[in-house]
């Protein structure tokens, strides 16, 4: 792999081109600042397979630079790992808003470093962003119903689940609780995926996601389709609405014809939210046992049939007055 | 894929990280005495904001480096002194420095302190 590795501390560069050559990286190239790394993308003809930003330097920061970085074609999905002293939770959120792959915090030790690395070589081979292609028209095999597809565009707040997992980690291990996942469930997904290309499939996910960001606008949340039509968000609890509320009014937004085309399921589609699960005190931060409550739960509901699924004012009155 | 050091490059690599640190050690007089003559900067009326903004950006370096080199205390209190300042400089003018200064003499000492023990 070869890394461009951006900080203003000159120890810290020493730092980070010791321990990657002691695991066996030697392609490594060094910038003291956004404007310096910038100069060095430009002039690569390879690309970085991985950069390494820090977010305080003077000039542009870090976050801007993963920001401008995003914009070139090159680096649209290379992995960036954010390594800073920045241990805020806006910074956390505004960096991967930004584009991060990953997030730590200085300081680091050797062996926790290392692990990121290796998570981001990991989920390298597709990329961040790894867009569905959308004009494959059945050129390529259609993917399972449980597969992720990566949101097509960019739709404000949705990253893939690998980076929505380190988002996550990243914000439990500063011992930050005012996080909350959740998850949503548009059953009807099944019947569109059934009946239409893999394609189409991507267009109608790619609406329900401007849906569930338009909905959930200031709460500071990031999203992941996660397969089997569901949903996966985490988001800022002390902004988020009752999950009651939230079902009805997404219900709602997928009703207009604005985010998916009427007619894409009989009898339009219909939201199941799950319950808002917030980490606990001695959940550890690798495990995202939270998340997990977050499916469990999603699932245990449906299994109860104790809320029905809020379909849209729009299709109840379709189906209490269409003739069959 | 990635792979853990062999012992031979394990040891390379601890000899390199234990010269940087070395060099980090090394570095901390001239930078204690850095310190104190910002301190002295801040009561001698100077442009407060410009000297308070050096001392938050030099904090903030503390901060990401001692951690990493096994002085955690110096980079708590290097932390604590950046969060600080960044609180005042998002405050009312003039700036009030006191707490600064308190922040700044207690990572002074606990410099003295770390640095004495090895």
């Amino acid at each position: 792999m070869k890394f461009l590795i951006v900080d203003d501390d000159p120890v810290i560069l020493d730092l980070l081109t010791e321990i990657l050559s002691g695991y066996g990286y030697e392609d490594l190239v060094t910038a003291t600042g956004a404007e310096d790394a910038l100069n060095i993308l430009h002039k690569q003809d390879a690309p970085f397979d991985c950069l390494m930003l820090d977010i305080q330097m003077p000039g542009m920061d870090g976050i801007e630079l993963c920001r401008t970085v995003r914009q070139m074609p090159d680096y649209a999905e290379t992995p960036i790992l954010m390594i800073t002293a920045m241990s805020d939770k806006p910074y956390i959120d505004y960096a991967f808003a930004a584009g991060a792959t990953d997030y730590t915090v200085k300081p680091f030790d050797v062996v926790e470093l290392m692990s990121r690395v290796r998570n981001v070589e990991r989920n390298n081979p597709h990329g961040r962003m790894g867009m569905f292609d959308p004009t494959g028209r059945g050129a390529t095999p259609k993917t399972g119903y449980d597969y992720p597809v990566p949101v097509t565009g960019s739709v404000n707040g949705f990253i893939r689940m690998t980076v929505l997992e380190n988002y996550a980690r990243s914000i439990q291990k500063q011992r930050i609780f005012a996080m909350v996942a959740f998850a949503i469930h548009i059953p009807e997904l099944k019947e569109v995926h059934e009946s239409t290309t893999s394609a189409r499939f991507a267009k109608v996910l790619t609406g329900i996601a401007r849906a569930i960001s338009e909905t959930l606008l200031g709460t500071q949340a990031f999203m992941s389709y996660i397969g089997e039509g569901k949903f996966l968000c985490i988001c800022d609890h002390t902004r988020l609405m009752e999950i009651t509320a939230l079902q009805s009014e997404l219900a709602m937004v997928l009703s207009e014809d604005e985010y998916v085309p009427s007619g894409v399921a009989e009898g339009g589609l219909s939201v199941i939210v799950g319950p808002a699960c917030v980490p606990k005190a001695f959940d550890r931060p690798k495990d995202l046992k939270f998340i997990e409550r977050a499916l469990d739960g999603l699932e245990s509901r449906e299994a109860s049939h104790v809320n029905r699924p809020a379909r849209s004012i729009a299709a109840r009155l379709f189906q209490r007055f269409s003739f069959h | 894929m990635m792979q853990a050091p062999q012992d031979s490059n394990l040891e390379k690599l601890q000899a390199g990280l234990a010269k940087i640190k070395e060099r980090f050690v090394q570095s901390m007089p001239e930078r204690v005495a850095e310190f104190d003559a910002l301190m002295d900067q801040l009561y001698e009326d100077e442009d407060t904001e410009k000297v308070v903004d050096e001392i938050c950006q030099r904090a903030h370096k503390l901060h990401g480096q001692a951690g990493s080199f096994g002085f955690a205390e110096i980079g708590a209190m290097a932390a604590k002194l950046e969060q600080n300042i960044r609180d005042v400089l998002d405050g009312p003018r003039p700036l009030n420095t006191e707490g600064i200064e308190v922040d700044l003499v207690a990572m002074l000492d606990q410099i003295d302190v770390s640095l004495n023990a090895t």
